[in-house]
Order: C-alpha cells, then structure tokens, then sequence
C-alpha cells in the first residue's frame, strides 16, 4: 500500500487522517464491499415493504395497526413482548451486576471455577434444554406466564451478562470500595452507592441487548405459550400466518404485518446504540 | 487524636519472603510521620494494613491502646486519602463529603453544616455543587481531603496525595497540608516515594527497603546521619558520594591523609560518604581531607551548580545492596557548590571536606560506622551534628534505628517496644 501523507483530524482543509493509509482505490472498494454486504440485510426488510403496499397499499397497514388478526391485536404482541422483554432484562442486569461485582472484587474459594463453569453455559444452545425445560416450566406451575419465558430466557443470557459485567467491575480502580469501606459502609451500601452508579454504561448496555434479544425470541414464547392471548410480536408472524389465506389481499397484510412485528426491537436498538456501543467498549480500557 | 503502635509487624503474600518484615514503630499523638522508600518497598502494603485494607500475617497493630489487626477499617476511626483521590464520579462533591457522615446516620443538618465547615477550611465552598470531573487537581486533592476531615477521624491516612499533581501545585498542597495538619493535630502517616515531600512535611521518616525498616528519625537525622549506604544512597539528590579509602593497614586514609582515628581494623572494608554540598573548592587545610581532579561536565541549577569531577580516587555506587566500583575512568564525584559556575569546564579542581562532614560504612554490612562505636572515629568526629543524640538513642546498642525500633526521640512516644 502506498502511504499518503494527509491532513490530520481538524485540519482547515477539512480532511480527516485516514489511519489505515489506503490509496483511493482501497477506499472505494472497500465502500462497495460495504453496500454489498448492507444489502443483504436492506433487501428482505425492502421486499417486505414492497409486498405490503402491492395490493391495497397503505390500507394493509392500517388493518394490521387498528384491527386484529385471529383475535388478537398487534399492539398487545407489544406488550406482550415487552412487559417479557422488560422482566428479563431486569433480572439478567440484577443477577450479572451481583456477580460482576462478586467475581471482580472478592476473593473466595473456588472464584475462578465457578466462573469458568458459568461461561460454558455461553455454548448451551436453546434448543438442547428445551424438553427438560418444558416440564420444569410446568412442575413450577410458570406455563403461560410471562415469568415462564422471561426466567428461561435470562438463564441463557446471564453468562453473557456476567462476563460483560466481571470485565466492567474490574476496571472500576479497589481505591472507590476501599474509600468507601473506610467510610463504614456495608457491602451492600457499597454495591448500591458506588458499584451500581458507576456501572451504569455496562448495565445500560447490557439492559438493551436483554430487552433487544428477548425481542426477537421466537423459541420460548412458542414452546411456553398455548393461549392466544399471550401471543408476542416475534411468535406472531407464525400465528398470523396461520389466520391469513393466500388472497392478496392477506399477503398485502401479511407482509406488512412483518414489518410492523420487526419495528419494537428496530426502535430499541436505534434508541439503545449508544448505550450498547458505550458499554461494550467501557470494559475493553484500564484507567 | 491517638497514638498508633505497631509490633513485629509482617505481611507475607505468598512463598516465603516478606512484603513487609518486622516493622516496630510507635507514632505519637499529633506526630506528622512518613513512610518514605523506592517503587515497590512495602510503605504502601505497611499503610494499607494500618487501614485494614490488608491484613496482618503476624504481629500486632494498636490504636489508641487497642489491638486492631481483626478490626473491619470501617470500625477502626480512621480516614484515608488515595493516590486517585477515590472521589466518586456520580456525586457531587457535597454528596462525597457528607458520604461517610449519611452512613454514621448524622441527621442531614448537622451534616450539611460540617460539610460547609470542612469546606470553608480547604477553600471549596464554591465547588459544592460540582462533579469532580469538573475539578482541577488542586481541588479534587482538597476535596479528597475534606472528605475525610468531615469524619474527624483519629489517625489521617494519605497514600502518595500529590503524585498525581504537577510540580508547581504539589509544592503548594504540600505546605497546605502541614499546615491543615498542625491546625488539626491529628495523628498522620504519609506515604511517598519523593523524599523532598518527606523531608519537608514530617516529623520523622521511616525509611523503608524491600520491606524492612532501614531508619527512623527526624529529617535532619536521616539527611545528616544515615544509618546505612541504603539511607545515603536514597535520600539526598545527587545522592551522596561513596569513596574507597586507600589501601591501609593504618586507620582509613584518604589521598595520604587519616580520614578518622586509626583504629578500624581494615580500610578496605570501609566506604567513606560525603554529600555533594560538602565538598568544597580550595586547598585543604591539614585537618580536612582533600581530593583532586578535573571537571568533566558541569549542570547549572540557576543558583547552584552539579559538577561531575573526574578523580583519582575509587568512586563507589551501591546496588542492590552491594558495593560496586566504577569502572575506571568513571570515577566520577558529584560536588554542589553555590552559584553559575560553567566556567569551571575542564579545569583542574582542588577540593576539599570538612571531616565532620564525613560518613564512614562497613562496607559488608552497608551499616553506618557511628552506630557501633564511638572509639572508630577521630576526636574531631565526635561533636559532629547529631552524632550524640545518635549515640544516646542507640545505648541499648541493638541498632535501634536499623531495626525498625523507634529512636525515642520523640517526647510524645510511648511503647518503645524492647
């Protein structure tokens, strides 16, 4: 590659440095290699846009916004989907901030096995617990409840959000448990009153990345569920499915049914960016 | 206020060696002491137990006549300040002073009144309501401070406060703090690696090596006396300059002349010291000891001099505990002397030293030769600053300041630990 001698970042010029030093022609096969690699993921969200508005146009939109398919509303798969979403969440940000803050800054016998073990669990794929879950779930009495896939759903996030929350505690200098210690707080007060604020790029990060991944769960909702009524937005473009013919005028709402069902995670995902890239990236450098 | 005792004082991380060795020490009520050594010595490991941050292998830690060493920090009425200050990020500065008095269940009046008290003092009023991102490090170190004044803690911990600030601020907070210090009168224990901040804050210094106490003394005394070649070597920039004597069956000679009383059984164990400041140009009068060479690089300071001298005589450098002799042709001597004195540039040099001025150490041991016996050193030797309060401290000739005992110098101390 050849090296370029460029203006540095704020130059007047207005140039910024590029630090990788590619020639013009790197750059711009690198652009394309990136609007090949967008499309993939534009084109399906396009096509589905495109098949709503074929026949009927916007009106499709509006039967799926203010009617209901197979008696049930989309705006209650919302729900539905979130109030599990918001549970797991919760819960998976509560379990990782203890245990982050246990496995960075105390020291007891066993600490690194039990942490270990908890990482393999990253590998467990849903599908290999889903039959004893299945009657876990019903011995516990949690079928058709909302706690019932929410609690699955973090058991399969938590060793992500552990590790995520270990790595962000330790890089939270002793000096602030210490000074605090000092102080005559409990550890309990030292969690609530230090750990927990000073943690909050990592649990803000880690609370959007729940909520966005229990979204778009299909899995448990579909094995849990067996009342309409608590149908969510994932699972509903299965359920709609099986309401709607092959009229056009169904795959007209159909489709835009499709891309209604996939705006709550598209919108906490824009909303959350911030949060997730801060988060993630906070855990990466020592100060 | 108190009085902090430590007692054969050990802390062992892992394997056999010891980040800290037998560390006894008394520290009276109100005294302003330093922990002062090199990177990784153990001062930090030495406070952090006083704290409780670390515990004790063996020996005991006593406050105000209270055995502490199983004692939760929070339990043992002390404050702390942190090299980073330790301030929390998401309160703002009343919210961190008042911390430690919300957890004591002050109700919120009386708390609000002892924060702007505190604040008054250190001159923060007007950053109450400021996140410390948005102070200088001048005031966050205030701020740090203030924290732990709020409490009115008996014993004031500070682990390296000023390293984090620049050169102009820290001298500033350094009188600042003795000042803070003397007004309040309780008892503190200081840990830096700068000797500067030791000799200039604190009552007496603890000079700690590789976890074990080398001195205890006031600043003088260490400055003036050194206990050992560590002491020497350490305190004191340039450090002082450690000579061979010349080969002699006849007491240590230097360039012909007798350096101290015949006596010593053998010169080559012998290193001769003297500081920078106490070399002199001109001839030598009969009783002083006198060296020659040429100026090989001269450093102006503005109002005084460093000139490197090229010398006939063996210039030592002690490392690692041993004494080493430059490679020859590097013999070269360290002299301060007053004034811009670059016109002294390759020029031969006469110089001279007061023998008053000048240390002898057993080379093998590195110890300081005025701690075993009055007899090993010239009558003119004997009156030398220091040297008989040395001698009084030292009667129970154990090396009381080499092993870690207090000196017993100071009024206020109590449990000279025998």
């Amino acid at each position: 590659m050849r090296l370029r001698n460029k203006p540095m970042i704020g130059s007047k010029s207005g140039h910024f440095t590029d630090y990788l030093y590619r020639s013009r022609t790197d750059r711009w096969i690198m652009a394309a290699l990136l609007i090949i690699m967008s499309l993939f993921w534009i084109v399906p969200i396009l096509a589905a846009v495109d098949r709503a508005l074929v026949f009927n146009g916007w009106r499709n939109f509006q039967d799926v916004i203010f009617g209901d398919i197979g008696g049930i509303t989309i705006w209650r798969t919302y729900w539905n989907s979130f109030v599990i979403a918001f549970m797991h969440a919760g819960l998976v940000v509560g379990v990782s901030s203890l245990a982050g803050y246990g496995f960075a800054k105390f020291d007891f016998r066993g600490k690194e096995v039990m942490y270990y073990v908890t990482l393999v669990f990253l590998a467990v794929p849903a599908t290999s617990i889903l039959v004893p879950l299945f009657y876990i779930t019903r011995e516990l009495g949690l079928r058709d409840t909302f706690l019932g896939v929410a609690l699955p759903e973090a058991a399969l996030t938590l060793p992500f959000g552990v590790l995520l929350m270990r790595n962000f505690a330790e890089t939270i200098p002793n000096a602030f448990i210490e000074a605090a210690s000092i102080d005559r707080a409990s550890h309990f007060r030292i969690y609530k009153d230090v750990f927990l604020p000073m943690s909050r790029p990592a649990l803000l990060s880690l609370g959007t990345l729940s909520v966005m991944w229990s979204l778009q769960d299909f899995l448990f909702p579909s094995l849990l569920f067996t009342e309409r009524e608590k149908t969510t937005a994932a699972q509903a473009v299965l359920r709609f499915k099986e309401y709607l013919g092959a009229t056009p005028d169904d795959i007209g709402r159909y489709n835009a049914s499709l891309v209604l069902l996939a705006v709550p995670a598209l919108v906490v995902v824009i909303w959350g960016l911030r949060f997730i890239t801060r988060g993630l990236a906070a855990g990466g450098i020592k100060e | 206020m108190a009085t902090v005792a430590l007692d054969n004082v050990t802390k062992i991380y892992t394997g056999d060696t010891p980040s800290v060795a037998n560390v006894s020490l008394t520290i009276g009520n109100g005294e302003f002491l330093a922990l002062l050594g090199p990177s990784g010595c153990g001062k930090s490991t030495l406070l952090r137990m006083i704290a409780g941050l670390e515990t004790v292998t063996s020996g005991e830690l006593i406050i105000n006549d209270r055995p502490v060493s199983g004692v939760h920090p929070r339990d043992r009425n002390i404050a702390m300040v942190f090299q980073n200050y330790a301030l929390y990020p998401h309160m703002t500065i009343r919210e961190n002073m008042e911390y430690p008095l919300k957890l004591q269940k002050v109700e919120k009046k009386s708390r609000n009144l002892k924060v702007e008290e505190v604040a008054s003092l250190l001159e923060i009023r007007e950053e109450l309501d400021r996140k410390p991102d948005s102070l200088s490090g001048g005031q966050r170190q205030r701020v740090a401070m203030g924290r732990a004044l709020v409490r009115e803690p008996a014993v004031f911990l500070m682990d390296e406060p000023l390293s984090n600030l620049d050169a102009r601020l820290r001298i500033q907070m350094r009188t600042e703090i003795v000042v803070l210090q003397r007004k309040l009168g309780i008892t503190t224990v200081y840990v830096t690696h700068d000797q500067v901040e030791a000799m200039t804050m604190a009552d007496r210094i603890v000079v700690i090596n590789k976890g074990r106490v080398q001195q205890i003394g006031p600043p003088t005394e260490i400055y003036g006396w050194p206990a050992n070649l560590f002491v020497a070597g350490f305190m004191g920039s340039p450090p002082m300059n450690f000579l061979q004597p010349e080969q002699s069956s006849r007491g240590v000679r230097m360039n012909g002349r007798k350096t101290a009383a015949p006596g010593h059984p053998d010169s080559r164990h012998v290193v001769v010291g003297i500081r920078p400041e106490d070399i002199h140009l001109g001839q030598a009068d009969p009783d002083e000891l006198s060296l020659h060479g040429t100026v090989a690089a001269v450093e102006t300071l503005g109002a005084e001099t460093l000139c490197h001298i090229a010398t006939d005589v063996t210039v030592l450098t002690v490392e690692a505990g041993e004494v080493i002799p430059a490679a020859p042709g590097r013999n070269m001597l360290v002299v301060r002397m007053p004034g811009y004195r670059v016109d002294l540039q390759d020029k031969p040099v006469r110089l001279r030293a007061d023998r008053n001025a000048v240390r002898f150490f057993d080379a093998e041991s590195g110890r300081a030769m005025h701690l075993d016996s009055e007899d090993q050193f010239g009558p003119d030797m004997k009156g030398g600053l220091g040297l008989r309060r040395f001698k009084q401290v030292n009667d129970d000739r154990d090396g009381a300041s080499l092993d870690g005992r207090p000196t017993g110098r100071q009024p206020q101390e109590k449990g000279n630990s025998k």
